[in-house]
């Protein structure tokens, strides 16, 4: 077992009849990273969190939480685990179900109130604290359910999109303060999201599923330049000038330039290219005015994943 | 293990089911629950004392003695029938038999799985608080048909002494029926889903166990003693269980109508066809003289098992149906 992982699975396997849900993923979530787990509808997402918090069973495989077998206690001590859709006793009020459940989690009572009007302060409800939950927005709920996770300071947290049913400057609220966990508490965050935009500002490595199978994994530096196809832009003073002399050498497979004067190159010899285009722009004099190599967003990953899925 | 070792685990578990409970009591204690319970307790003490025993009570046409001896055999037969038996099922029926799906339906089992405390605890936590408020309830009523019976017949204060003296007895044998549908009802509540399909299981059990003895020792009376059916006769054990009990209370000696009464529902005395005409037709409180022998002052026993053997078959039926909840809700899988 991997000492440095936080979550680690064997051939996780869930199925439902003939259906199989998750089909033998293999997960490895580093300690203290922001994990995202992205991947369509009815991919295995949830189905897998649920094995990971000991909701459902695994019907093969194994799971660890630091060590601990999934489902079992210790695990769970450690586990903070925010769902899609959370539902609440709605006649109590939200300071009261976060203390109970803060004394579910083993924290002394005394400890408890106080903890719990913190988080409802952090996550900007502490103005509802003493309100029944019955009448909180579907937001609210979401940070609610959010601070029910955290209440007992856990070393995991597992969040099934937590941004689900908030606003835009809600979103980027609660990504923020996932940050600041991450940062200030060394926190591991297995989360899941659909908004990839907005999760891939938070996320250092991504595990991507379909189909119940994991397709893509790894650090989001090495998944961008791994999906960004040698892809690079330059912009000059002089652009079909330079661009002609690059084209003599052979040096791309496929050139263009788009509307905003940006030649595009996508080139197999990454090396030769570079020192090619530098050679070029002073033999010829132009100015440079730009010169990168395109980083694929998390939202290309996805598409060209999905893409290279279908067509097998 | 240990003898500590036990003992903290022990803590450890009751500790979080402790938390459960506390928050299940202040569910289950809300006044609107609390006085409808108690004035449904009441209902068979105000019928009897209004309806049916004022006018003969207040006309003074029986003795104290007499008096104090109907009126303690019928308690007695109203609270093995009704406070600590129909009342008390039902109670715990209707309260407990949607612990789990309620939760389940309504998502905030998911929440609570994720959490670390086990299934048990959490199922031992709600169960314990359904125990005690029931117990609790029960007592209410218990004391309050005493007050009605004060209240209504105008009674002497021998007479409540009397019923008083009952109390604790009646209470303790009640302890032992709530033990009992406590635990089966929460393997109910785990064990199926569906509100027909539960509430049908419960109407059954409460006949099984109330009513199924009764018609097995009228129809084929051999068959139930070649056979020991009593071993598996829930009403003989409660019944047994609860004619031991009782009688250790001073005023707890029955007249020979209510042990035929007993006898027909529980199988505890001996009451045949005759006895159970006497005690239907002519089971009056002016029937009852030992003098005049409309019956023998007391009926025999029947004594197929001990009293401790009947309580501990309950409670091992209990600990069967927790043992079964336990196994649903460890594989339950919660979406």
């Amino acid at each position: 077992m991997d000492n440095s992982l936080m979550i680690e699975t064997r051939n996780l396997t869930k199925t439902f009849g003939d259906f199989t849900a998750v089909d033998g993923i293999n997960l490895s979530v580093q300690k203290g990273t922001i994990h995202g787990f992205v991947g369509p509808n009815g991919a295995g997402k949830t189905t897998t969190m649920k094995m990971l918090i000991g909701a459902i069973w695994c019907s093969q495989g194994e799971g660890y939480i630091k060590g601990y077998g999934i489902g079992s206690i210790p695990a769970k001590q450690i586990i903070g685990y925010s769902p899609e859709h959370a539902f609440f006793y709605n006649d109590m009020v939200a300071s009261d179900y976060l203390v109970y459940m803060a004394r579910i989690c083993g924290m002394k009572r005394s400890e408890t109130r106080k903890r719990a009007l913190e988080l409802l302060d952090w996550l900007d409800i502490g103005g509802f604290s003493e309100r029944k939950i019955g009448g909180f927005s579907a937001g609210m709920k979401q940070r609610l359910s959010l601070a029910q996770a955290l209440i007992h300071e856990p070393e995991l947290l597992i969040l099934d999109e937590p941004t689900a049913n908030m606003d835009p400057t809600g979103r980027l609220s609660i990504l923020d303060k996932l940050r600041q966990l991450s940062r200030e508490r060394k926190a591991t965050i297995f989360l899941s999201s659909h908004i990839l935009s907005e999760l891939e500002q938070v996320v250092d490595f991504m595990t991507m599923i379909d189909k119940g199978r994991i397709v893509v994994e790894g650090k989001m530096a090495e998944l961008r330049k791994r999906f960004s196809g040698n892809h690079f832009l330059l912009k000059t003073s002089h652009n079909e000038t330079i661009l002609a002399a690059i084209k003599d050498k052979g040096l791309f497979r496929e050139s263009w330039i788009d509307n905003e004067d940006f030649i595009h190159m996508i080139s197999d010899n990454t090396t030769a290219l570079r020192k090619e285009v530098v050679e070029t722009v002073v033999r010829t004099g132009a100015e440079l005015e730009h010169f990168s190599e395109e980083r694929a967003s998390l939202q290309d990953i996805y598409r060209k994943t999905m893409r290279m899925e279908e067509e097998g | 293990m240990g003898f500590h070792a036990v003992q903290e685990k022990t803590a450890t578990v009751m500790g979080k089911a402790i938390i459960v409970m506390e928050k299940t009591i202040r569910e289950l204690m809300s006044l609107r629950r609390l006085a409808v319970a108690i004035i449904a307790g009441l209902i068979p003490s105000v019928f009897f004392g209004t309806v049916i025993w004022r006018e003969s009570f207040r006309s003074g046409v029986m003795s104290l003695e007499m008096q104090t001896h109907t009126l303690v055999g019928y308690f007695l037969l109203i609270s093995f029938m009704w406070i600590g038996g129909f009342y008390i099922a039902y109670m715990i029926i209707v309260s407990g038999m949607d612990f789990v799906s309620k939760e389940e339906e309504g998502g905030t089992l998911l929440l609570m799985v994720s959490k670390p405390i086990s299934r048990f605890q959490f199922i031992l936590g709600k169960s314990l608080a359904l125990l005690l408020t029931t117990l609790l309830i029960e007592l209410v009523v218990l004391f309050g048909s005493i007050v009605v019976f004060w209240a209504l017949l105008e009674l002497d204060p021998e007479i409540v002494r009397a019923l008083l003296g009952l109390l604790p007895w009646i209470f303790l044998y009640s302890v032992v029926v709530a033990i009992l549908f406590d635990a089966l009802t929460i393997a109910i509540s785990a064990l199926f889903k569906g509100q027909v399909l539960k509430t049908a299981l419960s109407m059954l059990l409460v006949m099984l166990v109330f009513g199924v003895g009764s018609i097995l020792r009228t129809v084929w009376p051999s068959t139930y003693e070649n056979y020991h059916l009593y071993y598996i006769d829930p009403s003989y054990h409660l019944g047994n269980a609860y004619v031991s009990t009782t009688v250790q209370a001073e005023s707890g000696r029955m007249t020979p109508q209510i042990q035929a009464y007993l006898g027909i529902f529980t199988g505890t005395y001996k009451a045949g066809m005759e006895e159970t005409m006497l005690a239907m037709f002519t089971g009056s409180s002016a029937s009852f003289d030992p003098d005049i022998r409309a019956m023998p002052p007391s009926l025999e026993r029947t004594d197929y098992l001990t009293p401790l053997l009947s309580v501990l078959l309950c409670l091992a039926v209990s600990a069967a149906a927790l043992g079964a909840t336990k196994v649903a809700m460890d594989r339950k899988e919660v979406y």
